[in-house]
């Protein structure tokens, strides 16, 4: 009996990941159940240390092992700045830039109907409650362009209309990633040297 | 440009087929299924990045085979060579520019221009709406990369107002969708516009193709909503909101370039509806060669040709007069299962491998 019931668990669970197939996930199954017990376990006890360490910040909704985050209490970052970015991995991106050094908001999805995201998806009270502490000149909105992208610009525009804030935006043209569906071309960094009000 | 050399594996019927081609051209005769089309969708392939005739990827895989691959040599307007790699595997389909991975397809197509015609051209006149807009899509794209975003862009935002509508939504994002649509159908419009300017225009400059008449096929954009371009943005926000129920119902949006048309004329009137097939037919080429024209005009490269099968239906003057409208210099390819077409093009070799039995 080559598969079993867990092994078919394992693939399906592996083939959940982002980027994953299940050709890919039937390779790395084969291969975490051919190597030594305690290599394989090794990653299973990553896994868990890191998913029991991490929590959302309470303040900026960013992955962080404390909580709020260094980001967020941090007093080297300047309070005049705020972004809003729809994922975790974009404060990664930009913070690999080293370029901002304002704060940061993370919405975790954009509006977006196919999915189901509607605005009670978006962090929004979140980040009313940050701008009321926080009172920042500018606000970012470092959303991809993409149809989600710009509805969500487009509500949050709308939503902020009245807050004295200096609501700016990225440069518009192609998605990130690029018009091919497998890869990265034009990039949250890029665009974010060129902004302009919303 | 000129493709030089084209390599398949497990593409369609071509198992493992090499071949050298004339930069003027080649002539492709042999008997249906010798694989005459599934060459001229090779080439066609390298120009968009997927099947023209609408095949799925892994339809295209030769029999049980792994997966396909494409290798195509071209050399440039500028003298210099280009090579395009096309694999397609379990993994996906991987596009590779001079062994650096594509990135975009705006890329490709900014390089690389084929336009390949065919006897369904003539759907072109007298199908449906859709057809139209896949032809004309695919042309403004050839000559304006960029319009592959913008169009890519537009659709989504569609599919999204569409998504919405099954839903029991808020006026607010109603609105937001409302005028997301409205902001990138005005995108769309403005290149398709402009295209069919450029395109009335180099028809008015083609030598007439069709005798009993006084002028060239005109083209005119038919939104589907009649002058919803020329309203304000506020007069097409109402507008959507007096479609609201019945976008409802229909639980799609009911406006927009997703669902425009063109139409051609002949004098004045719809040649859909007037015109004889002979005139349909030769309309639907010279729509073909106008865009090569344009192509030519506008990016400086000339575009490959691929006729396939289009002569068979012509007698030998509009046989001679398609020919006459091709540019110097293009690289043609001509398919055909009859010798006699190469009577026609005798400056073009005969591909080997294609004879019967082949
Ligand atoms: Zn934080």
């Amino acid at each position: 009996m080559l598969k079993s019931p867990r092994f078919d668990e394992l693939v399906a669970k592996l083939s959940s990941l982002p980027g994953i197939g299940k050709k890919t996930a039937q390779r790395l199954a084969w291969h975490l159940l051919s190597i030594p017990k305690e290599k394989a376990l090794e990653l299973s006890t990553a896994i868990q240390n890191a998913v029991e360490s991490y929590t959302t910040c309470s303040i900026c909704c960013m992955l962080t092992e404390t909580n709020p985050c260094t980001l967020c209490t941090s007093p080297e970052r300047d309070d005049s700045q705020l972004c809003v970015v729809e994922s975790h991995s974009d404060v990664f991106t930009l913070e690999s830039m080293n370029e901002y050094r304002g704060r940061y908001y993370v919405l975790g999805h954009l509006l977006s109907p196919l999915d189901g995201y509607g605005p009670d998806a978006l962090g929004i009270p979140g980040l009313l409650k940050r701008i009321e502490e926080l009172k920042p000149e500018e606000l970012i909105l470092a959303l991809k362009p993409s149809a989600e992208g710009e509805a969500t610009i487009h509500y949050l525009t709308e939503l902020l209309q009245d807050q004295p804030l200096k609501i700016t935006r990225l440069s518009v043209g192609l998605p990130f990633g690029g018009d091919l569906e497998y890869s990265g071309a034009l990039t949250l960094a890029n665009a974010f040297k060129r902004r302009f009000p919303a | 440009m000129i493709i030089s050399c084209l390599r398949l594996l497990n593409y369609r019927n071509h198992q493992s087929n090499s071949f050298e081609l004339n930069p003027l051209g080649n002539l492709i005769i042999g008997p249906n299924g010798s694989g005459k089309t599934n060459l001229l969708e090779a080439i066609a392939y390298c120009g968009i990045g997927k099947s023209l005739r609408l095949h799925k990827d892994d339809q295209i895989t030769h029999y049980d085979a792994e997966g396909w691959r494409i290798g195509a040599v071209f050399s440039l307007d500028s003298g210099s060579t280009m090579e395009l790699e096309i694999t397609y595997s379990a993994s996906g389909k991987l596009l590779k520019l001079d062994g650096t991975p594509l990135k975009m397809l705006s890329t490709l197509f900014e390089y690389i221009k084929i336009i390949y015609l065919a006897p369904e051209d003539l759907s072109l006149i007298s199908g449906s709406p859709r057809k139209r807009r896949q032809f004309f899509d695919l042309a403004i794209s050839q000559l304006f990369p960029a319009y592959i975003g913008v169009l890519r862009g537009f659709l989504q935002v569609v599919a999204q107002r569409n998504a919405l509508l099954k839903t029991q939504y808020d006026p607010q994002q109603k609105r937001i969708w409302d005028s997301g649509l409205i902001k990138a159908n005005k995108e769309v419009l403005s290149y398709r516009l402009h295209y069919l300017e450029l395109l009335n225009q180099q028809f008015e400059q083609m030598p007439n193709i069709i005798h009993s008449v006084e002028q060239n096929p005109c083209f005119s954009y038919q939104a589907q909503l009649k002058d919803f371009q020329d309203l304000s943005e506020a007069e097409q926000l109402a507008h959507l909101q007096k479609l609201e129920q019945r976008e409802q119902l229909w639980q799609r949006s009911l406006v927009g370039a997703h669902l425009d048309d063109y139409e051609v004329s002949l004098d004045g009137k719809s040649m859909k509806d007037y015109a004889s097939q002979g005139q349909k037919r030769m309309a639907a080429i010279a729509l073909k060669l106008a865009h090569a024209s344009l192509l030519q005009n506008h990016t400086s490269i000339k575009p490959i040709l691929l006729f396939d099968d289009i002569f068979a239906e012509l007698d030998a003057e509009h046989s001679r007069m398609v020919k006459s409208l091709v540019n110097n210099g293009l690289q043609v390819f001509v398919a055909s299962p009859k010798p006699d077409v190469a009577e026609i093009w005798p400056e073009l070799t005969q591909l080997a491998g294609f004879g019967r039995g082949a």
